[in-house]
């Protein structure tokens, strides 16, 4: 490419570019959800493709990170078309002579690294998540959206490694640089997390309380938020009434996201008493106004825990079974599902008198519980204390 | 302080935003926290932040008041420029509406306009500038300009192309004589245009502010024979289209707005040096925002129409 085909790359032009795609997009989300505006941005992408000009490079550009933001958000791609789209992305700024680190253009390296990183999170691979999203914050200009968007990213990453501090610190610094309040809920939200999954239950409950009276939450996020406090409560005082309420037909929380968590608590906790009183997660999986679909490895982990109860399956089976999503936990988005599905499993196994696997999970669930509160509790979900009585989990050490 | 001329090549009108007794909150982007309807299934802690640009708005320069006191910030990259950025400034000037109607027009040779000079603030190595002024006129208008440290008066012709830096994310008047500025709006900017189309349908037209709008743009390189616009969808219901061309153009242009059910509302730095011909449908309906100028029905065009000196509306089906 030409030196002075390159020079037609410019801010203003990107930044339009952007607009005007951004817009057509939404517009094309609305009639045709989010598989219909994938269909279209692969679709200009192929278009584009095979007739590039200067121009249409940067609307190229703009319509493959589209794509990976995409994925990163609601996935549908292949993993060749993602690693295809990638390379493309990053060949494109290497062709227009643009350097992530000496150019004012760097910028758009750091999209490229962001949404991959928003792609590494999706798909469990939390490291590669903090790794890409570091990057993206290396190139001369910085990603776009400022230093609050920035520590929210990093937040989101940081809890998921364990993090909690960090993170706390992180999303508390989203909440109040330059007053934006365009990511506050998210950030609130995390670190409300951070604290109750530290064990800090009364500080949790006090930013919670706080938080509840502020009317600027979309109605999502105070769903969200009183979904916590039903977390706190179960944490707390170990009732899950309140959890369990909202989840019933017709309750404010009836959804496929908040079924399937209720049910990992009622495994995790030990009370089982209320299991019967959710619907069958096979059930869930089937009904689409719940909106399971959007949860692929939530829904196929709490399928699992319900098939491991049936004994018709030979153990052996369900053993192996288990032990496929124990080893591929980190897919989780979030990290206190994770310290549930441990929780659940190791109550299982010990029922089932798999000892030793049973000491593996919780002792993995301990250990991300110190990480997150710094070694002050190995219990951070609070529910666990009868487990550290039982025989096969009595061991000293050092020895 | 003296009434001065100040050059008019980039200019930022914060006027309505500030002159108009607008909220801040107008300004900035909007606060919405999550894309997502309340119940559809998700937690917003799962969703991932997005990439500004992208899934979420990218920032957008804020103003805050504080009294009589207007913090204007601007993100990263809002001025670009060839030059140095060191060696630019931001100027302010408080304009009276008589001498604001100029600067809302397409600057075709040589302009001049009087206003106040409220201040001058630096623009940072990354494009981001901070500025406070003290106003609190409500009928006067605050214009922000980009000019160079060393120029305090600039004489405008048209082969000082690319210069100069530009702004981007409000609504700027552009000239031909800048290569590249092709960012015209920002959103706040399109909700204004779109308002003032919807005032002049004299609410006939079946929106409101808050109706979803779609977008034409394009970018036509000064001096190219440019690249039409054409809308040749035809929706089964009304539909508003903000039809923009961000910088103007020596050579003639034409549009084709073929939606039947179209409303067309068409932004200012349409038209210059050029001529500019619209092929219109016979049941679309135009407003040209910069000319205050709507056409609700074929019989208010007749063929062939002149508006505004050097704009042709031609109504015809597609294929005639």
């Amino acid at each position: 490419m030409s030196k002075a085909s390159r020079k037609i790359w410019e801010r203003p032009m990107i930044a339009e570019a952007q607009r005007r795609i951004k817009q057509e997009l939404d517009l094309i989300e609305q009639g045709q959800g989010h598989e219909g505006r994938l269909e279209a941005i692969l679709a200009q992408i192929k278009k584009l493709e095979q007739q590039p000009s200067n121009t249409d490079f940067v609307h190229l550009y703009v319509y493959i990170v589209s794509a990976l933001v995409h994925q990163g958000r609601w996935g549908g791609l292949t993993k060749s078309q993602k690693n295809r789209l990638k390379g493309l992305g990053f060949s494109i700024l290497k062709l227009q002579g643009i350097n992530p680190e000496s150019t004012p253009l760097g910028f758009l390296y750091g999209d490229l690294h962001l949404a991959l990183s928003q792609i590494a999170r999706r798909d469990g691979e939390h490291w590669q998540a903090l790794w890409e999203q570091q990057m993206s914050h290396r190139s001369n200009s910085g990603p776009q959206g400022g230093g609050g968007f920035q520590a929210l990213s990093q937040g989101l990453r940081s809890l998921r490694l364990g993090d909690a501090m960090g993170a706390y610190y992180q999303f508390e610094k989203a909440e109040t640089i330059d007053g934006d309040r365009q990511f506050f809920s998210k950030a609130r939200m995390g670190r409300i997390q951070c604290l109750r999954l530290s064990g800090l239950f009364e500080q949790a409950k006090s930013l919670l309380q706080e938080t509840s009276t502020l009317d600027h939450l979309s109605e999502k996020a105070n769903l969200e938020l009183e979904w916590e406090g039903f977390c706190l409560t179960a944490s707390q005082v170990g009732d899950l009434g309140p959890m369990m309420s909202a989840v019933k037909l017709r309750g404010s929380h009836h959804t496929a996201v908040y079924l399937l968590e209720a049910f990992f608590w009622t495994l995790a906790s030990g009370q089982e008493s209320w299991k019967g009183r959710l619907p069958k997660i096979s059930t869930i999986a089937r009904n689409k106004s719940l909106s399971p679909r959007r949860l692929p490895f939530f829904l196929k982990s709490a399928l699992l825990l319900e098939d491991i109860q049936d004994t018709e399956i030979p153990l052996g089976f369900r053993l192996r079974d288990l032990g496929s999503i124990l080893g591929d936990v980190n897919r989780f988005v979030a990290l206190d599902r994770e310290l549930l599905f441990l929780l659940a499993a190791t109550r299982w196994l010990a029922k089932r008198k798999a000892f030793s696997m049973a000491a593996s999970t919780l002792q993995r669930y301990e250990a991300l519980g110190l990480q997150l509160s710094k070694g002050q509790t190995n219990d951070v979900l609070g529910i666990s204390k009868d487990l550290e009585q039982r025989r096969w989990n009595q061991t000293s050490w050092p020895p | 302080m003296q009434p001065r001329f100040f050059p008019i090549h980039i200019v930022l009108i914060l006027s309505w935003i500030l002159g108009g007794g607008c909220k801040t909150s107008q300004f900035q982007e909007p606060q919405k926290s999550d894309p997502a309807p309340a119940k559809d299934g998700g937690k917003i802690s799962d969703e991932s932040e997005g990439v500004p640009g992208y899934l979420v708005n990218p920032e957008s320069i804020k103003v805050e008041q504080n009294g009589n006191q207007r913090r204007i910030k601007a993100p990263r990259g809002s001025v670009w420029s060839e030059e140095k950025l060191a060696d630019l400034e931001i100027s302010v000037w408080q304009v009276t509406r008589k001498n604001l109607n100029p600067l809302m027009k397409p600057i075709v040779s040589k302009t001049k306009a009087s206003g106040e000079h409220l201040g001058s603030y630096p623009v940072l190595s990354d494009g981001s500038f901070v500025l406070e002024v003290s106003w609190d006129s409500p009928t006067n208008y605050l214009v922000m300009t980009v000019t160079k440290k060393s120029q305090k008066s600039f004489d405008f012709y048209p082969d000082s192309a690319g210069k100069f830096a530009q702004i981007y994310g409000t609504l700027t008047v552009e000239t031909p004589v800048f290569r590249g500025l092709n960012v015209g709006f920002g959103e706040l900017a399109e909700q204004l245009l779109l308002k003032k189309c919807l005032d002049l349908w004299q609410g006939k037209a079946p929106f409101t502010q808050k109706s979803p709008f779609k977008v034409i743009s394009t970018t036509i390189t000064v001096g190219s024979i440019g690249t039409p616009i054409k809308d040749l969808e035809s929706t089964p219901g009304p539909a508003l289209v903000l039809v923009k061309a961000s910088v103007t153009t020596l050579s003639d242009t034409q549009y084709e707005l073929m939606n039947p059910n179209g409303w067309y509302c068409l932004g200012p730095n349409v038209n210059v040096l050029s001529n500019l011909t619209i092929d219109l449908h016979p049941d679309a309906m135009l407003a040209d925002s910069s000319l205050d100028i709507s056409i609700l029905s074929s019989g208010d065009s007749p063929q062939g129409i002149v508006v505004g000196g050097s704009t042709t509306i031609n109504r015809r089906a597609p294929n005639e």
